[in-house]
């Protein structure tokens, strides 16, 4: 049982950690329109997810 | 229309579409700042930032098409449109375009777009939203964690669960548990801080205790076990009633985002302009935020006064049943006063300003309506109520706890009272009333009735007083026939009535006085039934004309058709065939739909209906004798109305007003428990505990009912509350209160409170 002395402070550490994950997300505001995600799909002119997305789209070279 | 008044304004320039304000008031400074802020862009330029609010949109990629065609404006730098709020976030270069500009690209497209104003409203709720959610994440995420550590001490028989192992668990306990309660608790505490800096006991104060003290006794016994806290741990508990309570909290934000939300349409919309004259004597648009004293303005048919005034130009009615609640417009004469936000019922005219903006009547309206908000009698909540009586229960039971043990068994003196203090933690006391208004609220949103605020519906059962507006709340603000009476002397015999409803109701469908609408409508006969000609409408007076057989018919006051002037207090017209007066016709309000049904329920229900109108006297009684209310005060200014209820209010118990216009907007302010009708004026509505977008009557009792039910809820919260701690308290004070005793009842009584609230939204 000497493992429990390693894996309750890792867990108790990994719940901070996914606190701090979670709080980034939601800080960044993805919870708040929901429904749009769903919908990008739908889209032609797809509105770009972040800055770096923007090298992607970029159509292949020949 | 009068002949004259429309010659003389109409002979410079047409008159502008009255419900189409040209765009470019939109590039006015003072209009920009309703829905822009300015940014610095990146090589340090000003930016401007605008929300629009987008219509005609009918699926999500529309949203992509509207991005392009904002984006191909020349000096737009970023486009951002959300198909889901059908709004459009604009960054926009002032030194290339203007906002005129960009909805000029969007009507192109062929969507359309108005200004969002209410953005800033919007932004600050988005804040709000998102700290409740993290604080209720934060709360109930530590809490299963908590759970899950406090488990093995649960299901371990004695002895199987190593002392050192034990310390270990409840170590991590307290790492998870301390965002729990530096964090996430924190509006407890700073609610507890704020109710007692203020000498008040609200239900904060309990909770905050009850965390504060859970969290040290058992950080203590974390620590040091052997120590005066004894060694039992409550970390399982605490984090679970904190996210209880924060759930609870978060649903009620989100109850009264939702009503915010629906109202905030009215906020947005083109600004309001008047056709003012300029230096160069020219008629230009302009934002009514512009308008001085001095300017002379042109009112076209239809639309409001942009400002308080005197009328230079014409003549004409004005609809003052805003300011007045007076349903009949009111004969305005060149010279005559004008009231800014009334309406232009009768002829274009042009108007001098003499007081515009914070000065004019409306704006004085709004400010009074302020300050009764603040004298808002203050009424404890239910809950609050309890909770300074349940604190001093609790501190004498903990009190008399230790001095009991110290006699007995003095090392434990300390642990008990703290045990005592961890059981009666209130969590079902202080769930109990908040679960249940949410569930009620979103029971009265879908049945057309948007609580603003939710102890409103504490208050609306407690109520046995109710003062009702009459015009627009009881009545709709037109007027309906209620009878003809043929006046047949002399030759006149042979024309039978019917054939004079007709004549009447096809001479009436040229004018647009407000009787002549009601006698049109009574008929609904085309304009085109009788051959009329020579047309001639007199404002104030009436119309007069020639049918296809050369008889000369007028249709007007007593005056026109050459009769003695009446007694006043009853809307009515004459009819007169070549001079001779042949028939009356008498007008009463229309009611609303179930206005009496809805009285007559109210007062079986033990609620005093009292009619508080700015209408005269004797309608005011009339209408009250026709719909049994038990009083009514006519002739009442917003003063008036303000100081009836301030005596209401001082012969005690809550006293609920409901009304729709700005001059109900003071009193609404200051009553226990308002409502407003959803037709009603923004400044009402927005103020307003509860809005009725029904503008049902009836919903008033639906509300009522549905508040009455809440309340009974929220007492059997409380008495089950009341057993739970009666049964716990004994095995606290016996010393014998193991941790699973205390999380297991505190889950129990919480579901159970939730389980019972439901029942109220049904």
């Amino acid at each position: 049982m000497e493992i429990l002395w390693l894996l309750i402070p890792m867990s108790t550490v990994l719940v901070l950690l996914i606190i701090g994950v979670f709080g980034w997300a939601l800080h960044r505001g993805q919870f708040e329109d929901v429904e749009f995600e769903g919908e990008r799909i739908l889209l032609d002119d797809l509105p770009l997810v972040d800055r770096d997305q923007v090298e992607v789209r970029k159509p292949p070279e020949q | 229309m009068t002949a004259t008044a429309f010659a003389a304004v109409s002979e410079t320039t047409a008159l502008p579409a009255p419900s189409a304000p040209s765009l470019t008031v939109l590039d006015d400074p003072v209009e920009q700042a309703r829905f822009t802020r300015w940014v610095s862009g990146a090589a340090g330029e000003r930016l401007g930032e605008s929300t629009l609010q987008l219509s005609g949109m009918y699926c999500a990629a529309c949203s992509g098409t509207i991005e392009s065609l904002l984006a191909a404006v020349d000096g737009v730098s970023a486009v951002r449109v959300s198909a889901a709020a059908q709004r459009a976030t604009v960054r926009w270069d002032p030194a290339r375009t203007q906002p005129s500009e960009l909805i000029a690209a969007i009507r192109r497209g062929g969507y359309d777009a108005v200004p969002d104003a209410a953005a800033p409203a919007r932004e600050l709720r988005r804040a709000e939203h998102r700290t409740a959610l993290w604080r209720f994440f934060v709360a109930s995420f530590c809490a299963m964690q908590v759970m899950m550590l406090a488990t093995p001490s649960y299901v371990s028989g004695p002895g199987e669960l190593a002392d050192d192992m034990r310390q270990l668990l409840n170590w991590g306990s307290w790492v998870l548990t301390l965002p729990v309660v530096w964090f996430a608790a924190g509006p407890f505490f700073a609610g507890a801080w704020r109710s007692l800096r203020h000498g008040r006991i609200g239900m904060d104060v309990p909770v905050a205790l009850g965390v504060l003290v859970t969290f040290v006794a058992s950080t203590g016994a974390t620590f040091d076990p052997g120590g005066p806290f004894g060694h039992e741990v409550y970390f399982d508990s605490l984090t679970m009633f904190v996210s209880f309570l924060l759930g609870g909290r978060y649903l009620e934000l989100r109850a009264r985002h939702r009503a915010a939300q629906s109202l905030e349409g009215a906020l947005a919309g083109m600004p309001e302009t008047a056709r003012r004259l300029d230096e160069n004597g020219r008629w230009t648009e302009v934002s009514v935020q512009r308008l001085r004293p001095g300017d002379r303005v042109r009112v076209p048919l239809g639309q409001a006064f942009p400002a308080d005034g005197v009328l230079v130009l014409g003549r004409t009615q004005a609809d003052e049943a805003l300011l007045s609640g007076e349903s009949t417009p009111v004969d305005k004469p060149a010279g005559a006063e004008l009231v800014g936000g009334s309406i232009n019922v009768g002829a274009p005219v042009e108007m001098r300003v003499e007081r515009a903006g914070t000065d004019t009547r409306f704006e004085a309206i709004v400010s009074m309506m302020r300050d009764a908000m603040t004298q808002r009698p203050a009424m404890a909540r239910l809950a609050d109520r309890w909770a300074a009586p349940f604190l001093w229960a609790v501190l004498l039971l903990a009190a008399a706890a230790a001095a009991a043990w110290s006699l007995i068994d003095p090392s434990r003196a300390l642990a008990v009272a703290v045990s005592v203090l961890i059981v009666t933690c209130p969590c079902a006391l202080s769930l109990a009333a908040p679960a249940t208004l949410v569930a009620a609220a979103g029971g009265l949103a879908r049945r057309g009735v948007l609580v603003q605020r939710l102890d409103a519906i504490e208050m609306l059962a407690r109520t046995r007083r109710l003062f009702v507006d009459k015009t627009g709340t009881l009545t709709e603000d037109r007027l309906q026939l209620s009878r003809m009476v043929a006046l047949l002397d002399g030759e006149m015999g042979a024309v039978d009535a019917d054939r004079l409803g007709k004549v009447a109701a096809t001479l009436a469908a040229w004018s647009s006085h407000p009787l002549s609408r009601a006698l049109a409508a009574a008929a609904e006969t085309g304009r085109s039934a009788t051959g009329w000609t020579a047309i001639e409408e007199i404002a104030g007076l009436g119309l007069s004309a020639t049918d296809a057989e050369g008889i000369d018919w007028r249709l007007g006051s007593a005056a026109w058709v050459g009769l003695p002037p009446q007694p006043a207090g009853q809307a009515a017209a004459w009819l007169s065939r070549n001079g001779v007066a042949v028939a009356r016709f008498e007008f009463e309000e229309a009611l609303r739909e179930g206005a009496a049904e809805a009285v007559a329920a109210l007062r079986a229900l033990g609620v005093r209906v009292t009619l508080l109108s700015g209408d005269t006297p004797e309608r005011a009684a009339a209408l009250a004798a026709r719909l049994g209310l038990d009083d009514a005060v006519g002739g009442a200014t917003p003063e008036a109305k303000l100081a009836a209820m301030a005596a209401a209010q001082a012969e005690g118990g809550p006293v609920a007003m409901v009304g729709d216009g700005v001059n109900d907007a003071p009193v609404l302010a200051r009553a226990d428990v308002s409502l407003a009708m959803g037709q009603g004026a923004l400044v009402a509505r927005a103020q307003a505990d509860a809005v009725i977008i029904s503008n049902r009557p009836l919903d008033i009792v639906r509300a009522r009912a549905t508040a009455a039910k809440a309340v009974r809820i929220v007492h059997q919260n409380l008495l089950w509350a009341a057993i739970y701690n009666a049964a716990c308290i004994p095995l606290a004070l016996a010393g014998f209160l193991p941790p699973w005793a205390a999380g297991l009842g505190m889950a129990c009584s919480s579901l159970l409170v939730i389980g019972n609230a439901m029942r109220a939204g049904r």
